[in-house]
C-alpha cells in the first residue's frame, strides 16, 4: 500500500507586497516554510488540488471535479508563472478516477488542460524544480454551482482509500490544497478580509474538526469568507485525504488588506 | 437580466479569452464584437464603465469580469507581474523566471 506522508494548504496568489511589505514578507516566508516541509518528506508523488479560475472550464461546460491524467501538463502562464512543462502522472491519475468511481464519484478525467495560477502557484510554492511527478485535481469552486465542502472532503477520503489500497507498497503521496482564504472577488461588498473566520477555519483544520467544518453550506462559506473563500474547499479535500481528527499546524496568517485577501497556510505530517 | 440573456455576455468575454485572434479584432472594432453577441445600448454602456456594480448588474460571473478588465486593459501589463517581487526566491532553485 501506498502511504499518504503529508497534507498541506495555502493561498494560491501573490502580489504586489508595495504598501504591505512585512506581511507580503510573511506571507512568502510561510509559502517557503512549506516548500521545506514537503521537501523534507521526499514525496513520489504530489497531488495538487485547486479551483480552475474559467480558464480551462467554463461556463459553457460547467466541470466541478476533475483529475489530470495526462502525462506532462503546460501551465496557462498567468500571473507571470513561466509555462515550462511538468510531469503529471498517469497511472496514479487513472487509479484515482478508477477507485473513485467505486466510491461515489464521477471524476472527469482531463488529458488536456493549461493549469492557471490556483494550480500552478501551488505546485511552485511545492516543487519549483519539477522534480516530482503531479497530479492536478479540480476542485472548481468557481461555478456557479460548486462542488459542497461535504463533497470535497470526501473526495479527498476516497484519494486516501486509493491509495492505501491501489498504490505501490511504500510510495509515498503529498496532498496539497490550494486557494482562499476570504476574499470577494468583483462582487459588492463592504468587507475586505474576514480575520475572524478565516481564523476559524485555520482552527478547526489544524485541531482535528476538519470533517465537522465540512459539514458547513456553500451559502454560509460564501457569506462569512466571500465567493474567493469558497476555494476553502481544496484545503478540505486535503484533510479528507488525511487519518481522521489529524492535527496539524498553522504555518502563516495574514489578513492582507492591502490584497484584499486573507492569506494562510497548513501543514499536516502524519 | 435573465441567466439566458447573462450567458449570452458571458459567452462573449469567455470566448475573447480563450480566442487571441478574436480578441485583438474587438481591441480594434469593439463593435463588430457586440454586433455579433447582439449587445445592446444599455449593454454596452455596463460593459464600458466596468465597475463591480455595472457588472453584476448584467450578471458577468467574477471571473470573467476579470478577463474583461485585462481583454480591454488601455496598455498590455508590463514587467515580471505580480510575482516580482518573489521570483528570485520563488525560482530559487529551478532556474525559472530569470528572464
Amino acid at each position: 500500500m501506498g502511504r499518504i506522508v503529508g497534507g498541506f494548504a495555502t493561498s494560491h496568489v501573490l502580489f504586489d507586497p508595495a504598501g504591505a511589505e512585512e506581511q507580503a514578507e510573511r506571507v512568502f516566508a510561510g509559502m517557503m516554510a512549506i516548500r521545506d516541509q514537503i521537501r523534507r518528506l521526499e514525496p513520489d508523488v504530489l497531488v495538487v488540488a485547486s479551483g480552475d479560475h474559467l480558464n480551462n472550464f467554463t461556463l459553457k461546460h460547467q466541470v466541478t471535479l476533475a483529475v489530470g491524467i495526462a502525462d506532462t501538463f503546460i501551465p496557462l502562464g498567468d500571473m507571470g508563472i513561466p509555462q515550462d512543462s511538468f510531469r503529471g502522472h498517469r497511472a496514479f491519475a487513472e487509479a484515482f478516477a478508477q477507485s473513485a468511481v467505486t466510491q461515489g464519484f464521477d471524476l472527469v478525467q482531463v488529458e488536456e488542460a493549461r493549469p492557471d495560477h490556483g494550480l500552478m502557484l501551488t505546485k511552485l510554492i511545492a516543487d519549483p524544480d519539477g522534480n516530482v511527478p503531479t497530479v492536478p485535481v479540480f476542485i472548481n469552486s468557481a461555478m456557479p454551482i460548486p462542488p459542497s465542502p461535504a463533497r470535497a472532503f470526501g473526495l479527498g477520503e476516497a484519494l486516501k482509500t486509493m491509495v492505501e489500497r491501489d498504490r505501490p507498497r511504500d510510495e509515498r503521496v503529498v496532498v496539497i490544497g490550494g486557494g482562499g482564504l476570504s476574499h470577494w472577488l468583483r462582487v459588492p461588498s463592504e468587507i475586505k478580509v474576514a480575520e475572524t473566520f478565516d481564523r476559524h477555519i485555520l482552527a478547526e483544520l489544524t485541531e482535528g474538526r476538519a470533517r465537522q467544518f465540512a459539514r458547513i453550506d456553500n451559502q454560509t462559506l460564501r457569506a462569512e469568507t466571500g465567493n474567493g473563500g469558497l476555494e476553502v474547499a481544496s484545503w478540505l479535500f486535503m484533510t479528507g485525504a488525511l487519518p481522521d481528527r489529524a492535527t496539524g499546524q498553522i504555518v502563516y496568517y495574514e489578513p492582507v488588506e492591502k490584497w484584499e485577501s486573507g492569506m494562510g497556510g497548513v501543514a499536516f505530517h502524519v | 437580466m435573465s441567466g439566458g440573456d447573462s450567458y449570452r455576455i458571458n459567452r462573449m468575454i469567455q470566448d475573447l479569452n480563450g480566442d487571441p485572434v478574436a480578441r485583438e479584432h474587438h481591441c480594434a472594432d469593439p463593435d463588430f464584437t457586440y454586433a455579433a453577441y447582439a449587445i445592446d445600448a444599455e449593454e454596452k454602456a455596463l460593459l464600458a464603465d466596468g465597475s463591480v456594480e455595472a457588472m453584476a448588474r448584467l450578471n458577468v460571473h467574477p471571473n470573467l469580469q476579470m478577463k474583461w478588465v485585462f481583454i480591454n486593459a488601455k496598455a498590455p501589463p508590463r514587467g515580471p507581474g505580480p510575482l516580482g517581487a518573489y521570483r528570485d526566491r520563488l525560482f530559487a532553485h529551478s532556474g525559472k523566471g530569470k528572464d
